[in-house]
């Protein structure tokens, strides 16, 4: 037992406890940066091209850009046409079927306040309409005819118990919403709910996360880019539903009154908190420094302690010489 | 034979084999848009395809064949890939006097990338405006095919979002027959999802028939079309 109490006071000396100490600093420093990396991974880390946001949402007015030259047709049941370039159709008159393809380049306008008549009203992009007159808007399939549309177009779908459901299919650019300002000519129509949600790549194994969402409020805006979805309506059910997934890109928020719109993207937390390998990470970081941490300061106690009682090797032979004495 | 006549011969046979081989160019494509994009993928309308067997089994975009009446003078063709990423529209005037086969050369700035797709995954629609008895739009559908088109299977490609589509058309007694449509066992089913096959052989006229998508939901209803067979 003396023995083995002499080698730990011959280890325990303020000269042979600097090394370990050493060590231990470095490994602490390591530890530190690991965390701030970590931190710094979670604070700056983009959504890039495998980012998926998914949104649902309600809204009374969707604008659509249609970007490729084959994008799904529009099929109408029960539609009263307001403004075309049929002969074969006439103003105000219903309808019971038609097929609409619409070209690219063309933004179509989807309105539904309340649980009126769906309006689709369908014009040449501004930024792409280059003034050719022969250049076509998309093709009506009727009952009588194929006909080629050259201008605008606008129809209204009329829903009722025989024809309960309109729903349309899109590929394109799409806005939730319309930017809302003071003009006085009519109502604007608004975004009632909704939200987005993304879903990331893990840190580390880049398996597929999802992060918190966040939510569409009423009159907010929403721009979304090379978006695959669905518009819905229903007899039912007032405004329109629709549903959006784009992958890459991103999505632009402006809340009500703002003037600039903001990329959705997750905060430090929303990160921390929904990808649990870089909690894990953090977390196993930050409890290896505080263990690293309690064992410097049981060095330098020990240390400090070996410095005020001498060499530790005379303390035995001290206290037997001090007993002798009392004897 | 005198030489004078021996070369008149001569001439007439050129000249026949070269009206011949004008015949089969005889064709002027008065609009053409294309779209390629592997990131944005586009969808087939019902009726996405009607193809006939052809010389090869890879789509070679100088070598469609379609066929033509000379009724209908002015055609529609409409090329879409099953994954979606490729669409082509072309409006094309012919000047054929007999019903027969022409070759088309799409003029697509794509045509290595479209080498790629199997015969059956690159298709074409190929159809003209009509009226039916009661005065009613209806498409002239025709045949197309990659390479030569041999005497062999017809078959329609349509994108339905229906489990079980169908068509039916009368026989020469009278009877309806229905044909089932099977799904199309290919992941990228984006522009077409069911092919249905064809077998009327009736050469001289077209067959009204009607694509019924979703036949097992209440109140469905059947898009119709006249469908040329391209039998000699």
């Amino acid at each position: 037992m003396k023995n083995f109490e002499e080698k730990i006071y011959l280890f325990i000396s303020a000269k042979k406890l600097t090394i370990p100490i050493s060590i231990m600093f470095v490994v602490l420093v390591i530890s530190c940066l690991i965390v701030l990396y970590l931190c710094a991974l979670a604070t700056f880390k983009k959504l890039d091209d495998s980012a998926i946001y998914n949104v649902d949402t309600m809204s009374e007015a969707f604008e659509y850009s249609v970007i490729s030259k084959t994008a799904p047709d529009i099929l109408l049941n029960r539609f009263v046409p307001i403004k075309h370039s049929c002969s074969s159709m006439e103003n105000n008159q219903e309808y019971l079927n038609g097929n609409l393809s619409l070209n690219k380049g063309v933004k179509v306008l989807i309105e539904r306040k309340s649980t009126e008549m769906i309006k689709l009203t369908a014009v040449f992009d501004s930024q792409t309409d280059n003034g050719d007159k022969k250049r076509r808007l998309g093709t009506l399939i009727n009952n009588f005819e194929r006909c080629k549309l050259y201008s605008s177009v606008v129809f209204n779908i009329k829903l009722s118990p025989q024809n309960p459901i309109f729903s349309l299919n899109i590929i394109g650019d799409i806005q939730i919403g319309r930017i809302i300002g003071d003009a006085p000519d009519g109502y604007y129509p608004l975004v009632q709910s909704g939200q987005i949600i993304i879903q990331d790549k893990a840190t580390f194994t880049h398996s597929l996360i999802t992060l918190s969402p966040h939510l569409i409020r009423p009159g907010d805006t929403v721009k979304m880019t090379e978006t695959k979805g669905i518009i819905r309506a229903s007899h039912e059910h007032s405004g329109l539903t629709g549903i959006f997934q784009q992958t890459g890109h991103q999505i632009l928020l402006s809340r009500l009154y703002s003037k600039t719109p903001n990329p959705v993207k997750p905060s430090f937390f929303d990160r921390v908190m929904s990808d649990g390998e870089l909690a894990f990470a953090l977390s196993t970081a930050i409890i290896f420094i505080q263990f690293i941490g309690f064992y410097i300061t049981i060095l330098f106690r020990l240390a400090l302690f070996s410095s005020t009682s001498g060499e530790p090797n005379e303390l035995p032979k001290q206290k037997e010489k001090h007993d002798v004495e009392k004897l | 034979m005198d030489m004078r006549l021996k070369i008149l011969l001569v001439s007439l046979t050129l000249i026949i084999s070269n009206l011949a081989f004008a015949e089969s160019l005889s064709y002027k494509i008065d609009t053409f848009e294309e779209d390629y994009d592997a990131e944005v993928p586009v969808s087939g309308s019902i009726m996405a395809a009607y193809l006939a067997t052809g010389a090869l089994n890879y789509v070679a975009t100088e070598s469609l064949y379609i066929y033509v009446v000379p009724e209908k003078k002015e055609v529609n063709i409409s090329v879409v890939s099953i994954d979606g990423h490729y669409s082509a529209d072309i409006e094309l005037t012919h000047t054929s006097n007999t019903a027969g086969w022409i070759n088309i050369d799409i003029p697509s700035e794509h045509k290595k990338a479209l080498k790629k797709y199997a015969h059956n995954e690159l298709v074409a629609y190929v159809f003209a405006d009509s009226k039916d008895g009661f005065g009613l739009y209806v498409q002239e559908v025709f045949p197309s095919s990659w390479g030569k088109p041999t005497n062999g299977q017809r078959v329609f490609f349509i994108n339905t979002s229906g489990i079980s589509p169908e068509f039916y058309y009368k026989d020469k007694s009278g009877h309806t027959i229905t044909v089932p449509c099977k799904e199309i066992q290919n992941k990228l089913t984006r522009a077409f999802n069911h092919s249905c096959i064809y077998e009327v052989v009736i050469a001289e006229k077209p067959t009204l028939i009607f694509v019924n998508p979703t036949p097992e939901a209440e109140g469905s209803s059947s898009k119709k079309f006249l469908v040329w067979s391209g039998h000699k």
